[in-house]
């Protein structure tokens, strides 16, 4: 298998900074905060540089969400022709599921004209809280554009809660 | 293709220069196609002057429209550097058409015209017959993004355009503003540009393909228009390196072994082939 070959990966893990997601939960009651990461050999965090277009459109295209943008920050810009998709924390009113039903109709607006060999793929990371467990869990997805809609798809956020 | 009657009117004006366009390409005619692209872009202009100050659905058709004239010079500008051997440098024309075939296929209410499928189906074949298939990508680390509509911080809630979206016939993108570092370069298969490739020279043996369309269309074995798929197969060649012997010989290698039981299973190689197929191609349909 080359390094270059297409593979999806789509990943449920533990969150490790839990503190900080648990205090969101608390303070804010619905919406979805955007967060800068930690990018190798960069010291400071930076935000990815599709967030400000994706909060632009959910503020046009779904107004009722409440929205939690950090502080101007430096941005990651990377020329490959994927979707780098910030990393989010969920508030207890926004499931998984619609979060990346978000994301999908948001892509499917992006990539309107696009050719018929194009092919684009999509890295995201949102964390959520699994209601059932009482923990917060982190889900994280890189692939194409058409494996995304399949786990939309078949995704059962009961299912997976009760892992 | 056009809602607003003012641009309907002026593409039907445009319509029989597009034609002469591609009639000269029909011919391997580079030079005239060249000068009939010209003309296209003067009256462009002229019509541009008198449209200033249209509604906001007129200036962005005509955005659209200014596209497909656009498209046209890179296309000539295309099949010219294939011409004259500048396979290159033809590479970069060919993804500006690319390019400007997206952005029709964006903004245009309904992208299902023979003349965009036309294009873009002949244009996805030409570029298989180049060497590039992995790509650079760069990853830069910059404070904000300037919108190149109203100047502000694109990101921003002061900046009211999102990124890629059509205001008044212009498009609103973020202009790298104060670029830190270059974090890392990385090689991938599907960038945002295909531009940034290695640099072959035009004489180079990854071009041979690319060349032999130049050459049939130089001897006026194809012309532009007809070029319209590729066909990829499989064949055995005849591998020159081993010579037939007999079968219970000892092998020409000087391996000791029989013929047989060593060199005989490599005197055929399977080698990639593939064709170049015209087909003709009428303009009215394609400008239908």
């Amino acid at each position: 298998m080359s390094i270059f070959d297409d593979k999806d990966l789509c990943e449920e893990l533990n969150y490790s900074a839990n503190d900080e997601y648990q205090q969101y939960l608390k303070t804010t009651p619905s919406g979805i905060k955007f967060l800068p990461e930690k990018c190798p050999e960069v010291s400071e965090l930076l935000l990815k540089s599709e967030t400000g277009t994706f909060v632009k459109w959910i503020k046009k295209n779904h107004k009722s969400i409440n929205l939690e943008i950090p502080p101007k920050s430096q941005k990651l810009s990377l020329n490959s022709n994927e979707y780098w998709m910030p990393l989010v924390f969920l508030a207890s009113d926004m499931s998984l599921q619609v979060y990346l039903g978000i994301v999908a109709s948001y892509i499917y607006d992006r990539t309107k004209g696009m050719l018929s060999n194009d092919k684009r793929g999509v890295h995201l990371k949102a964390v959520y809280n699994d209601q059932k467990l009482q923990v917060s869990k982190e889900f994280v997805y890189d692939g194409s554009i058409e494996g995304l809609e399949n786990i939309i798809k078949k995704i059962d956020v009961n299912k997976l809660m009760e892992h | 293709m056009f809602k607003c009657s003012k641009i309907k009117d002026i593409y039907s004006q445009l319509k029989s220069g597009i034609s002469k366009v591609l009639q000269s390409l029909e011919k391997n005619n580079i030079q005239s196609a060249e000068y009939e692209v010209e003309k296209l872009l003067q009256e462009l202009e002229q019509q541009e002057n008198k449209l200033s100050k249209g509604k906001d659905i007129e200036l962005d058709e005509f955005f659209i429209l200014k596209q497909q004239i656009f498209f046209f010079k890179n296309y000539v500008n295309l099949w010219n550097k294939i011409f004259i051997e500048e396979y290159g440098e033809s590479w970069v024309e060919l993804q500006n058409c690319l390019d400007k075939i997206r952005l029709i296929k964006k903004f245009l209410y309904d992208s299902s015209f023979a003349i965009i499928q036309f294009f873009e189906s002949q244009l996805l074949e030409l570029e298989q017959l180049y060497p590039y298939k992995i790509f650079m990508s760069t990853s830069l680390i910059v404070d904000y993004y300037k919108c190149s509509i109203c100047g502000k911080d694109i990101d921003s809630n002061e900046c009211e355009h999102i990124k890629g979206e059509l205001y008044r016939g212009k498009i609103a993108c973020g202009i790298a503003n104060k670029i830190r570092n270059m974090n890392h370069i990385a090689m991938v298969k599907y960038p945002s540009d295909k531009r940034c490739v290695e640099i072959y020279d035009n004489r180079s043996e990854q071009f041979k393909l690319v060349r032999y369309l130049s050459d049939s269309l130089r001897s006026n074995k194809l012309n532009v228009i007809s070029f319209h798929h590729l066909k990829f197969k499989k064949g055995n060649k005849k591998n020159k390196s081993i010579y037939k012997q007999g079968r219970n010989d000892l092998c020409q290698c000087g391996s000791g072994k029989k013929f047989k039981k060593c060199c005989q299973n490599k005197m055929y190689v399977v080698q990639e082939h593939v064709d170049i197929v015209g087909q003709p191609t009428h303009i009215k349909c394609i400008l239908a």
